[in-house]
């Protein structure tokens, strides 16, 4: 009876309709990028183009956070505080070498994830509450321990060698963001638990009969965010020369709009890593076009605005097109 | 009104295609004033298709629409309603903590002069309609408290009150008893005597020959035949339903089961569910679990595959007391479990067939270094989809576009993918066409011969008698009784079901 070689008889009309949908956010990035070097004639300059990269590393590792905890139907409202308090961690503790410094902010960030993680996967409380409250939490802790001061980030040389240096000629710093990327892509789409976690997010109780244990994939995925937050606030630290808490608070709209944009969707199962990369593009070719082109930072914010309430609605009409058949 | 010998509805020449598959092809039927027309065909045959265009809520590709002779553009949901067509579907869409008035009423309530809810008049109302269709319901109560059966007639009402000419009923009876289903069907013989029309959705055959006038038979998304019910018979339909004779439904070569016990339950305990539930299961055995819904079947079986945790009692599964306490526990130990909820339990809708299938054989489809390999896992896919003959345009295919049959070879395939040595299957056809269903029915037999240990819980008592080595009876939480295969027979197990043996 079952017979796969039927092949889809929809026409080439429509084949192209479909991955014009399915590229649309490929198609937008492109349009904005060559829109872009015609409005400015320093963008498509290796100093802008590898500005734009040190600007959009540390956003893009965490989207790429964000974007396994968004599959697996959740969302970590701590995530920027958690970057804040690791890298509070971090300065503080560089008079101890940059070893024990880097070790223990990502340590931090994987205890901040496993609080998280414990409170939403396993005792199943609500996550938008958990996190919201973990957030004030984290961001307290960074304050208590910076004594909301301005922090020197850069005493050891190593930091100054990330944010500053090039290795074959590109930023340190773009090492860092595609590494992380790919790690993130093989972790989500090549991997069993991967999978697992797309099943979780579409259907936990169907997942569950499938024998996946949908409580330890959702920790896990809220620790892989507070990881890669820890490995995050390294990366800031040497970007920026000082430190100060709420800097660091500001990344979590940008990353959330970066996710959502890419078409990760909210309602869990749906994304993937390719697409928060294509998100994270229109959203640096954006900042940095507005920064260019001279656009005061107050409407800089309302354009940001603006773009999370369109990704939200993209998000929508992905989801009917979805239901549609 | 009548003006074309009394064809109230017309459906000429609909053609509706999705990516990938044909739904519709050419189909045309018609429907007289006060009658009463059965739709049937396999799963995946279009009568879904039709019936969300007729309702609104997909567009034809292709064909024309007719009411009482004039060519009718639905443009919508509300549009279809506002023409007179009224489509009850099976899960009903009454909202169950309001009153059945109100739900009659939903958003049209009669108000006093100060803009407030006028109950006294919406209760009488609702009452006078209740009244005059013979539902033995009152408007008061809340609509969670009635059966199944009963919502299906509030809906009826609830039709009726905004002046519904057509009345479209799909699987009306899937989830109620049969004495219900008599008094549904009056119900329904009552509104077509007030020139109602209704298209009668079902699997069930028996019961088109109950209240149908006529039959038109789809399949493969085409219209094959339409008849006058008198002049058919349940074979007739059957055939022109598949294409070909099918024969006994169960089968009839007898086997036997091992004499080795694979699993034994003892005293099994979940307050609020069952109490001291006690079985042997063997090898090669097919071991019914009957009675009436709620009586506690499936919180045993979802029990013994670590899907909820007993207060009390044994299971001894190989000899060896064991501890289940989650569902990847149970299939390391070689149970698998098949839901009665396709929806929601047994397929992820959201994934690809392929993605499906594979979900348990994940750790077969590695490459050297520990990741998925695309290629190995869609080789595997393949292997499963053939082997039980899901039907898919592609592995691409999102589950939840395939047929509910479709979908049901689908979660068996992912489960029997990893040999288990218990398989527990939970109402597996419910809902599927007869096709599907004596597939399904000859998989399973088949399985037990090759020596599976089978739980099947089913609400039906022709499977339950056809398929079963032994059946045990639950009522209210409790084992009534194992019967013995001689000892199986309808009355029997309907005794047993309601609690007296």
């Amino acid at each position: 009876m079952s017979d796969l070689s039927i092949n889809e008889s929809t026409g080439i009309k429509k084949r192209f309709v479909r991955f014009f949908f399915s590229q649309a956010m490929l198609l937008v990035f492109i349009v904005l990028f060559i829109a872009m070097s015609f409005a400015s004639d320093k963008f498509l300059t290796t100093g802008n183009l590898f500005n734009i990269i040190r600007q959009s590393t540390v956003l893009g590792m965490m989207a790429c956070g964000m974007t396994i905890v968004i599959i697996g139907k959740g969302v970590d409202l701590s995530a920027a505080s958690i970057l804040a308090l690791c890298a509070v961690t971090n300065v503080m503790l560089q008079p101890f070498g940059y070893i024990t410094a880097i070790v223990a902010s990502i340590i931090v960030g994987i205890v901040c994830g496993l609080i998280n993680g414990f409170l939403i996967g396993k005792v199943k409380a609500n996550f938008i509450i958990v996190t919201l409250g973990t957030q004030i939490l984290f961001t307290a802790m960074a304050l208590i321990v910076s004594e909301g001061r301005n922090l020197k980030s850069r005493t050891e040389p190593i930091f100054s060698y990330i944010g500053k240096e090039s290795i074959l000629g590109i930023p340190v710093m773009a090492y860092f963001l595609v590494i992380t990327f790919i790690i993130f892509g093989v972790l989500l789409h090549k991997t069993i638990g991967g999978r697992r976690l797309f099943a979780t997010g579409l259907n936990n109780p169907a997942a569950k009969v499938a024998g996946i244990n949908t409580s330890n994939i959702i920790m896990g995925s809220y620790v892989i965010n507070g990881f890669i937050c820890g490995v995050a606030s390294v990366v800031l630290t040497s970007r920026l020369p000082r430190i100060r808490v709420g800097t660091a608070s500001e990344y979590l709209f940008d990353v959330i709009t970066i996710v959502v944009l890419g078409g990760t969707a909210l309602t869990g199962g749906v994304g993937g890593i390719y697409k928060t990369a294509i998100g994270l593009g229109i959203f640096a070719i954006i900042a940095n076009g507005m920064s260019l082109l001279g656009i005061p930072y107050e409407f800089q914010q309302m354009v940001k605005g603006i773009i999370l309430v369109l990704a939200v609605l993209y998000d929508e009409f992905n989801r009917r097109k979805r239901l549609l058949y | 009104m009548p003006s074309n010998n009394g064809i109230l509805l017309e459906m000429n020449n609909i053609s509706k295609s999705f990516p990938g598959v044909q739904a519709l092809d050419d189909v045309s039927f018609s429907l007289k004033e006060g009658e009463v027309l059965a739709l049937v065909g396999e799963n995946g045959a279009g009568k879904s298709t039709l019936i969300k265009i007729l309702s609104g809520s997909y567009k034809a590709d292709i064909g024309n629409i007719k009411i009482n002779g004039d060519n009718i553009d639905i443009k919508g949901t509300k549009h279809s309603i506002e023409l007179g067509i009224s489509t009850i579907y099976q899960e009903t869409s009454l909202v169950q903590e309001i009153t059945v008035a109100e739900n009659i009423y939903l958003g049209r309530q009669p108000t006093t002069r100060f803009g407030r809810i006028d109950w006294n008049t919406m209760n009488k109302n609702a009452e006078e309609l209740l009244k005059s269709l013979s539902i033995n319901v009152s408007p008061n109560v809340l609509v969670t408290r009635l059966s199944a059966a009963q919502q299906q007639m509030v809906e009826i009402a609830k039709a009726l009150s905004v002046d519904a000419k057509i009345i479209i009923m799909d699987e009306p009876t899937a989830a109620i008893t049969e004495e219900d289903t008599e008094n549904l069907f009056n119900i329904i013989r009552e509104i077509v005597k007030k020139g109602v029309s209704v298209i009668y959705i079902s699997h069930r055959l028996k019961e088109i020959f109950q209240i149908a006038d006529r039959v038109t038979v789809l399949r493969d998304g085409k219209t094959v035949k339409t008849m006058d019910v008198e002049e058919s018979d349940e074979n007739s339909i059957v055939r022109y339903m598949v294409g070909r004779e099918i024969g006994n439904i169960f089968g009839d070569e007898s086997y036997k089961s091992e004499k080795e016990v694979i699993l034994e339950v003892k005293n099994l305990t979940r307050r609020g569910q069952y109490r001291d539930v006690s079985f042997t299961l063997r090898k090669g055995e097919i071991f019914g679990f009957s009675g009436l819904v709620g009586a506690g079947r499936s919180e045993v079986v979802r029990t013994i595959f670590g899907l909820d945790r007993p207060d009390s009692g044994e299971i001894i599964l190989e000899g060896e007391k064991v501890k289940i306490n989650s569902s990847s526990e149970a299939i390391g130990k070689g149970i698998t479990f098949v839901s009665e909820d396709r929806r929601t339990e047994s397929v992820i809708q959201g994934f690809s067939v392929r993605e499906n299938v594979t979900i348990l054989l994940l750790k077969e489809v590695l490459n050297k270094i520990g990741l998925i390999s695309g290629n190995k896992e869609k080789k595997l896919a393949k292997k499963y989809v053939e082997r039980f003959s899901v039907k898919t345009p592609t592995l691409e295919q999102l589950a939840m576009y395939l047929s509910g049959g479709n979908q049901q070879k689908l979660a068996l395939a992912k489960c029997l993918s990893t040999s288990p040595k218990i398989l527990i299957l939970d109402e597996p056809t419910k809902g599927i066409d007869v096709g599907a269903k004596k597939e399904i029915h000859t998989l399973i037999k088949n399985l037990a011969k090759e020596g599976m240990a089978i739980i099947l819980v089913s609400s039906e008592l022709p499977e339950i008698i056809g398929m079963c080595h032994r059946v045990m009876v639950m009522h209210e939480g409790r084992t009534v009784k194992i019967f013995e295969k001689e000892e199986l027979s309808e009355e029997e197990l309907i005794h047993a079901a309601v609690g007296n043996v």
